[in-house]
C-alpha cells in the first residue's frame, strides 16, 4: 500500500454505514479518488468538516492497488466556499462542476492544471461572479485539459483553414468548426456567429484580454450551448445539473 | 457446507440492513436460533407492527402510529405559529430530546441533493408551502444539517417562502457550550464570529 498526500476537493459523498462515508475527491496530484473515510460521520471525527461537498482539503490517502476504494487516513480543511451557501445559482454551478469532473475524469489520472482551474472557478462562483461566463470558461479549460478542446482555427473535418465570417458552422460530433464546403454536405452542424468563435478563441488563449471581454447575451448563449453539447457528448448524457441551473 | 434454506434466508435479509455485514448477520441469526421462540417472535412481531401501524403524519410527515396525525401535531399546548423544518424524523427526535422547543415540525424526508437525484419534488416541500400559505405560521426555523446540501436546501426553501408573510430563520452554529476557544477549529470560530449575538 502506498501512502500519499495531496490537495483535493470533494465531488461526491455518500454515507456508507452509521459512521463512515465513501467520498469521491478530485485531487491535484492523484486525480480522481474514491476513498473510504472511516468514522467521517461522527461528530468528533478526525476529518472534522473537511469532507463536506466542494470543500478543499489536504488529504492523506493509502492507495490500494487491488481494491476500488482507497483508504483516507487524514483530511484537513483548507478552504470552503461560503458564498455558495448564500446563492442558489452559484451552488448549482458548483454541483455542475462536481458532476462533470466526476463523469469525465479517470481514477488516478492527475490533471493539476484542471484542479487549480476548478478551485479558482469555485472561488469565483462563491464571490458572486457571472455564473454563465464562469462556467463557459471552466468548460473550455476542462475540455482542453482532457484533450477535447474545440477546434477553432481550421476545419475539424478537412483540416482546411477557416476564416472568420458572420455566420459559421460548428459540429459537436467533429469537435470544432466546419468549413462551409464541408458543412453543405453534413447534417447536424450548428450555426454560430463569427463573434462567438472569436470570443471562444480569446477565452481559450487565457490572456488578459479574456478578463476584459464582454460577449453579447446571444454570444454567451451560443458558447454555453456549444460547450454544453460537447461536454454532454463526452459524458454520454446531459449533465443532471443543467435542468436545475436553468431553473435557478 | 451450506446451512438450511431458512437460516440462509434470514442471514441474507439481515445483511441488507444498514451497518450489518455478513459476519454480524450470521451472529444475529445464530443468536435468534438459540433464543427462546417467544423472544425471537417478539422481534418479528415488532417489525410487523412497525410496518403495519406506523405511517406518516398528514400534517408534518413525522412518524405517527394508529392515527393520521402525530403526537406533536395533536398536542394543543404546542405553539402552532412556530415551525421547525428538519430533514429526517431522527432529527426531530434529537430536537425533542432537548425539551426546549415548543413549536411544531415539518419533516422533509431528505435534503436537496441533485447529484444523487434528489430534487425538490422528491421532498415534502409542497405540503410545507401549503402549511405556510394557511397563514397561522409566523416563523419557519430551518434545522436542516449544516452541510453544503443542508444549507442549499434551507436556501431553496427560504427562496420559495420569500413570497409569504413569514419570518425564516436558520439554526445558529459555532461553538458548543463547554468548549474552549483554544481547541475550537477554524470553521467553528468563523461561524461563531459571523453568528455572534447581542447581549
Amino acid at each position: 500500500m502506498i501512502s500519499d498526500q495531496t490537495d483535493a476537493f470533494v465531488i461526491r459523498s455518500v454515507d456508507f454505514s452509521e459512521t463512515s462515508k465513501v467520498v469521491t475527491l478530485f485531487s491535484r496530484d492523484l486525480g480522481k479518488l474514491s476513498v473510504m473515510a472511516k468514522g467521517a460521520r461522527r461528530l468528533k471525527s478526525s476529518f472534522e468538516v473537511a469532507l463536506d461537498l466542494l470543500s478543499v482539503c489536504r488529504i492523506c490517502v493509502r492507495r490500494k492497488t487491488t481494491a476500488e476504494l482507497d483508504l483516507l487516513t487524514e483530511a484537513k480543511l483548507l478552504e470552503r466556499f461560503d458564498g455558495l451557501r448564500r446563492n442558489l445559482g452559484a451552488l448549482y454551478a458548483g454541483y455542475f462542476i462536481a458532476e462533470v469532473l466526476n463523469g469525465l475524469t479517470g481514477r488516478h489520472d492527475a490533471h493539476p492544471v484542471l484542479y487549480d482551474s476548478s478551485v479558482e472557478t469555485l472561488r469565483r462562483l462563491g464571490q458572486g461572479e457571472d455564473r454563465q461566463l464562469t462556467l463557459i470558461r471552466f468548460q473550455l479549460k476542462l475540455l482542453k485539459e482532457l484533450g477535447y478542446a474545440p477546434i477553432l482555427t481550421h476545419c475539424s473535418i478537412s483540416g482546411a483553414e477557416v476564416g472568420l465570417s458572420e455566420r459559421m458552422a460548428y459540429s459537436v460530433a467533429a469537435g470544432g468548426l466546419v468549413h462551409p464546403d464541408e458543412a453543405r454536405n453534413r447534417s447536424g452542424c450548428m450555426t454560430i456567429q463569427g463573434a462567438t468563435v472569436q470570443a471562444l478563441r480569446v477565452y481559450s488563449g487565457e490572456t488578459e484580454a479574456a478578463e476584459r471581454l464582454v460577449p453579447s447575451q446571444r454570444g454567451r448563449d451560443e458558447m454555453w450551448r456549444l460547450l454544453l453539447a460537447t461536454v454532454a457528448t463526452h459524458l454520454g448524457r446531459m449533465p443532471k445539473m443543467v435542468a436545475m441551473l436553468d431553473a435557478s | 457446507m451450506s446451512l438450511t434454506p431458512s437460516v440462509e434466508r434470514l442471514t441474507e435479509e439481515l445483511t441488507r440492513l444498514p451497518g450489518i455485514g455478513p459476519k454480524s448477520a450470521e451472529r444475529i441469526t445464530h443468536y435468534l436460533m438459540q433464543a427462546r421462540a417467544e423472544d425471537a417472535l417478539k422481534l418479528a412481531r415488532a417489525i410487523e407492527d412497525v410496518k403495519t401501524n406506523v405511517r406518516l403524519c398528514r400534517e408534518c410527515f413525522n412518524l405517527s402510529e394508529g392515527t393520521d396525525i402525530c403526537q406533536v401535531c395533536q398536542d394543543a399546548r404546542r405553539d402552532q405559529s412556530l415551525l421547525c423544518v428538519v430533514e429526517q424524523p431522527r432529527d426531530l427526535m434529537s430536537l425533542e430530546k432537548t425539551g426546549s422547543f415548543q413549536g411544531v415540525y415539518h419533516v422533509l424526508h431528505g435534503r436537496i441533493a441533485p447529484l444523487e437525484g434528489i430534487t425538490p419534488d422528491k421532498l415534502t416541500i409542497g405540503p410545507l408551502v401549503d402549511r405556510v400559505r394557511r397563514g397561522t405560521i409566523k416563523e419557519v426555523i430551518m434545522a436542516t444539517n449544516p452541510t453544503l446540501e443542508g444549507d442549499g436546501t434551507a436556501l431553496y426553501l427560504s427562496n420559495v417562502l420569500a413570497d409569504y408573510d413569514v419570518n425564516v430563520t436558520r439554526l445558529a452554529r459555532g461553538l458548543a457550550s463547554g468548549t474552549v476557544l483554544e481547541f475550537a477549529n477554524r470553521e467553528m470560530l468563523a461561524d461563531a464570529l459571523s453568528g455572534r449575538q447581542k447581549f
